[in-house]
């Protein structure tokens, strides 16, 4: 056995794990010729020791345990009641959120549907092919920021609106925390409403008279342009401007995002770019 | 244990607070606390250690436990809920710190080649003048020297040595073979160790540069 076997294994040996004993043998006759090797276990033994000593398990706080409890519970009531709590921590909705939410699903409905009819209608260019993509959702933006549209979910506790969105949405949904905005509301489009790709979730954060629109859904299901798609895998933030509102495609693994904004796009991208 | 007993009392407080609604939904929310709450110890510590503070610590958790609740269904009852668990705090995890995204699917190959890289580059390594690194280092150095690693080694590091896990677990959380595991976790601590080399150096237990701590020669064999 060479050096290069020897270090394969030297981690397994330090930390006493199981090595077939024949590898065992020549493992231990290796460093028991070679100084560097040996120089190199021991040197990992006590890089371990130090790890061990000095880094110490912490308890966990109380308040966490209770937290968490208090959340599940939440969650609980949430699918055996409608939430009681909603009266606390909805008191006093925004004027601008007032108006009618059915209108922004009309309107996102009929734009998703114009969208996918025309995708393969005919052939676009990127540019086009991405302000399609998004076109429904800025449409909602729009009527919520607007007053035209009310998300289903709205609060003055970003606690509640995620405890909401975590029990209602149909797939892991991503919580991102902006810095200096507040999430306020959120909208999970029923997945039985239309077809199985209907499934998303939206978050709405707020900073003042700035607006983020949050919106995923699952890779899987999306329907997405191939082209886009291909992007965003390869890890590419696509952002662009409609009309007064600045938007962002990206992806994770399992998610397709966009945010959208009344946000100017370089303010937009800085802004993510410290949440991310 | 301390956190058994707390949690005991919290779920009797609970039980106390609780009105008695849909039997079977109670059922849920009992069979979730006393199976998934337990190892909240092992998830905040590795919580902790990988955002470096408290507040995103408890954050990552509240989040893996409101998920892991939500979607007990798609739990198996009997398999690892402890690799469960993890596997939903790490994707939550790496939703919210990971700068840029990797493409699906792809094997890391790099990391293989890298590792035989680091293996083949000694320039850094083996004196036992090396020893005085171990010398005077402060919790806090160390922690600081955790958090440069980058994140897959990090995770092994913190698991093995932190958590205490075996390869076995460990190749379980991570879905990757033993292999890996072992690699990972040298390579880790090595890195671990060039850090605090550098904490030695500027504190003056060292002078020098790696290269002059190289092993005699007449000690090879």
């Amino acid at each position: 056995m060479d050096c290069k076997q020897t270090r394969e294994f030297l981690s397994a040996l330090v930390d006493n794990e199981e090595i077939d004993s024949q590898t065992k043998q020549k493992l231990e006759e290796h460093i028991w010729r070679c100084a560097t090797c040996r120089t190199e276990f021991e040197l990992e033994k006590k890089t371990k020791q130090t790890i061990q000593s000095k880094v110490k398990i912490i308890p966990v706080p109380n308040e966490l345990i209770t937290t968490v409890l208090t959340q599940i519970k939440l969650l609980q009531n949430g699918y055996a009641t409608s939430p009681k709590n909603s009266q606390i921590s909805n008191p006093s909705p925004k004027p601008w959120l007032e108006i009618a939410f059915s209108l922004g699903v009309v309107i996102i409905t009929l734009a998703v549907a114009i969208f996918f009819i025309s995708i393969y209608e005919h052939k676009m260019n990127q540019k086009e092919i991405i302000a399609k993509e998004v076109s429904g959702l800025i449409n909602h933006f729009d009527s919520i920021a607007q007053g035209l549209a009310k998300p289903e979910i709205l609060s003055d506790d970003p606690e509640y609106v995620k405890n909401e969105v975590v029990s209602k949405a149909s797939f892991m949904p991503m919580i991102m925390k902006i810095p200096e905005f507040k999430i306020i509301g959120a909208s999970i489009k029923d997945p039985h409403s239309s077809s199985k790709n209907s499934k998303c979730v939206n978050l709405i954060y707020r900073n003042n008279d700035k607006l983020i629109f949050f919106h995923q859904a699952p890779l899987k299901t999306a329907q997405l342009h191939e082209d886009v798609k291909k992007r965003i895998l390869k890890g590419e933030w696509i952002y662009d401007t409609i009309g007064d509102d600045s938007f962002v495609i990206w992806g994770t693994n399992e998610l397709v995002c966009c945010a959208i904004s009344n946000m100017r796009k370089e303010e937009l991208e800085k802004v993510l770019k410290q949440s991310w | 244990m301390k956190l058994k007993d707390k949690i005991k009392t919290l779920l009797k407080q609970e039980k106390r607070d609780k009105k008695l609604t849909d039997e079977e939904l109670l059922k849920k929310q009992k069979e979730f606390e006393e199976e998934a709450i337990p190892h909240m110890q092992f998830l905040y510590n590795f919580a902790y250690r990988m955002t470096g503070n408290e507040e995103d610590a408890k954050d990552l958790i509240q989040e893996t436990y409101m998920k892991a609740f939500r979607f007990w269904d798609q739990y198996e009852p009997g398999t690892n809920i402890r690799a469960w668990l993890f596997k939903i705090m790490k994707n939550s995890y790496i939703n919210k710190y990971r700068k840029a995204t990797k493409e699906p699917g792809k094997v890391d190959y790099d990391e293989i080649q890298n590792f035989y890289e680091t293996v083949r580059d000694e320039s850094f390594e083996t004196s036992d003048l090396q020893e005085h690194i171990f010398e005077n280092i402060f919790e806090d150095e160390v922690i600081e020297a955790l958090g440069k690693l980058p994140d897959e080694f990090r995770t092994v590091v913190i698991l093995a040595d932190i958590e205490g896990q075996t390869y076995e677990e460990i190749a379980k959380f991570l879905d990757i073979p033993i292999g890996t595991v072992r690699s990972r976790l040298h390579r880790g601590r090595k890195m671990l160790r060039k850090e605090l080399f550098e904490f030695a150096k500027k504190k003056g237990y060292i002078k020098g540069k790696p290269e002059d701590y190289e092993i005699d020669d007449r000690e090879k064999d």
